[in-house]
């Protein structure tokens, strides 16, 4: 599932699956005013269903349109990895800081992703 | 506030074995403030039971260390195989009082008596003496902050000020030290305390407390 | 009547050293130790579970170097028992005919090798040693009850010239004096200027005069030693210079035993300084030949001091 905010996020992932072939599942996203609205309990709720990653896409952390909603993302998603690696589940979130022109590192995170363990769990 | 950490998933985990429906309690006071078992953080690991394949569910209460707060859950508790108490270690006493059958586990572990410095960061305050005398030594307590619980001076063991036991920790002396000479009351530290009288503290048993006036 | 009394109220300059005990069952141990050091000591200390490891108990190894024929000082810290064993141990002590005991606090726990373990910590030093002295004196033990028996001790204690805050440190060994201690050994002097000034301040407080001041001293056999203890031990101060001269030395032990002896040399000159205690654990072997080539010896014997 992706959960991108309006201002960078969601024009970004609409550019990068236009421009790439991807797997259905990139395209179902989940539009916010920004990521810092997104709780914890939001990501984990998510991942209660089939889905096995919530990928956040927003604003760079020092030009986050809400000033530091992409930086409490990060720490959330970084504490929610942390519970979900405790508790043994093979089970992610991922975020990532675009412009709606510079998209790479949509591009670098899911690559990142596909080589950790977690994609191998998931693919078995 | 008291501070206490939650315990490790798996330990939790192993607590809960093969119990089918989980209440994961929190608690809306001291674990709420120390970021450990409000009820954020019991949504939270209601959700992580979940995903683990638990029918698990969340509650939190204003206090779990009062009856009158935690009785009407009776029904809701005797509904599941396991409560996963968030409170601290009154609270989940308390729990047994109310239903002395049902599976109840501690979620965390209770800690200190203590306060934030900082966001995110808490520190161990006051040990319970039973007999405050913190206004003798400038404002901090030696009993809780010194590693040794000295009275009469520093051990010789601090290193910039830091004790030699937690080198992360002021020295108390040094605190005390510095905060009677601004004072100017060095003079107070000259005096020979007199061995501790520890009866009002853990060490003279179990304590309880009653007002009279208060009784019905 | 203790020896080390005598000898430090007859105007000797006194000569102390210090034995581990074992960490195990063997009184051996502290005979063959003792026997080293017969003769070129007038008292020994005997450790208390130092630095919170476990070791024969300060006590039996103590009566061990009696029966020796060398005179002990029993080390007690608070962090093991409460009062009611500190004053039972206390009684133990006279009735055995222990002379010296010295009063700590003791290490914390979590420094040794059972950091698992409760602590007590019920009483501080300065507690202890007025508790003790008022045993003595009053015949009372802490809660006001007779004291029945002869007592006979001669109490002591530590203090580090060097250790934080800096400026408080002679004030907590006039406490330490008012609560009964009657001799100090000090934490081991490399820096002697600090030293130095510490017995200034000693000096215009008169403590000195209260009771005798023992100036520790440790010989070192390397310069990495001198590195460790500079970084990892509180309370001793170790200049630059002279770690450097340990390092530029070709015979790093041999310097090591020189620079004590010229510590000890230097501090035998302070006025107020009535001794020396030299910590040389797990070196005890070493202590002759400090002690002779100090201008120390020969040691005062019975017989030629006679006590008041």
């Amino acid at each position: 599932m992706v959960i991108a905010c309006d201002k960078s996020g969601y024009p970004a992932m609409i550019k990068y699956t236009t421009e790439n072939s991807t797997n259905h599942e990139l395209t179902r996203i989940i539009k916010v005013p920004c990521l810092g609205s997104i709780k914890e309990s939001d990501i984990l709720e998510a991942l209660e269903g089939e889905c096995d990653l919530v990928f956040l896409v927003g604003c760079p952390i020092d030009s986050c349109f809400h000033q530091s909603g992409s930086r409490f993302a990060q720490r959330r998603v970084n504490r929610i990895n942390h519970l979900l690696e405790e508790a043994g589940i093979p089970k992610r979130a991922a975020i990532s800081f675009v412009t709606a022109e510079k998209i790479s590192e949509i591009k670098r995170t899911l690559d990142l992703i596909s080589f950790t363990p977690v994609q191998e769990e998931l693919k078995s | 506030m008291i501070i206490g950490e939650r315990k490790p998933i798996p330990e939790i985990l192993t607590m809960l074995g093969d119990s089918k429906k989980v209440l994961v309690l929190g608690c809306g006071t001291c674990v709420t403030v120390c970021l450990t078992g409000g009820d954020k953080e019991a949504k939270e690991l209601a959700s992580l039971l979940r995903i683990k394949g638990y029918e698990a569910d969340s509650l939190t209460v204003e206090r779990q260390c009062e009856l009158e707060f935690i009785y009407p859950l009776r029904e809701r508790i005797q509904s599941v195989d396991a409560v996963i108490s968030l409170a601290c270690g009154i609270g989940v006493q308390a729990l047994f009082e109310i239903d002395s059958e049902k599976n109840i586990y501690p979620g965390i572990n209770t800690t200190f008596m203590g306060m934030p410095v900082k966001q995110g960061y808490w520190e161990e305050r006051c040990w319970g003496c039973g007999d405050c005398i913190i206004h003798l030594f400038g404002g901090t307590c030696p009993i809780t902050r010194c590693a040794k619980s000295l009275l009469n001076g520093p051990c010789g063991g601090s290193k910039d000020g830091k004790c030699e036991v937690k080198p992360d920790r002021d020295c108390a002396w040094q605190l005390i030290y510095d905060h009677l000479k601004k004072l100017n009351r060095l003079d107070w530290l000259l005096a020979i305390q007199p061995p501790k009288d520890w009866s009002t503290s853990r060490y003279g048993g179990h304590r309880k407390m009653t007002r009279e006036d208060m009784l019905l | 009547m203790s020896w080390l009394k005598q000898v430090l109220q007859s105007g000797h300059f006194a000569v102390t050293a210090e034995v581990g005990p074992p960490k195990g069952s063997d009184p051996q141990v502290i005979r063959k130790k003792c026997d080293l050091l017969k003769g070129f000591v007038d008292a020994v200390n005997i450790t208390d579970n130092q630095t919170a490891i476990v070791r024969m108990s300060s006590f039996a190894s103590c009566l061990i170097a009696k029966d020796q024929g060398i005179e002990p000082v029993m080390q007690m810290v608070t962090r093991d028992r409460n009062r009611i064993a500190l004053q039972s141990d206390f009684l133990g002590a006279c009735a055995l005919g222990i002379p010296n005991l010295l009063c700590l606090t003791g290490d914390h726990q979590s420094m040794g090798n059972h950091p698992q373990s409760k602590n007590v910590y019920d009483i501080d030093s300065i507690q202890l040693l007025q508790i003790f002295k008022n045993m003595r004196d009053q015949k009372v033990f802490q809660n006001g009850e007779e004291v029945k028996g002869e007592i006979h001790v001669f109490l002591g204690a530590g203090e580090s010239p060097y250790a934080d805050p800096l400026e408080f440190r002679a004030l907590r060994l006039a406490k330490k004096i008012a609560a009964g201690a009657e001799f100090i050994q000090t934490q081991a002097i490399f820096d002697v200027d600090i030293f130095t000034r510490w017995m200034e301040e000693v000096r215009r407080l008169d403590l000195h005069k209260k009771s005798f001041i023992l100036a520790g001293v440790i010989p070192v056999k390397s310069a990495k030693a001198l590195r460790y203890m500079k970084n990892e031990v509180p309370g001793v101060v170790i200049p630059d210079s002279l770690i450097e001269r340990m390092e530029a030395a070709t015979d790093q032990k041999a310097e090591g035993v020189e620079v004590c002896i010229e510590t000890i040399q230097k501090v035998a000159k302070i006025e107020g300084v009535s001794g020396v205690h030299i910590m040389a654990i797990a070196w005890e072997s070493i202590v002759p030949e400090i002690v002779q080539r100090s201008g120390l010896l020969p040691r005062p014997v019975k017989g030629e001091i006679t006590s008041s």
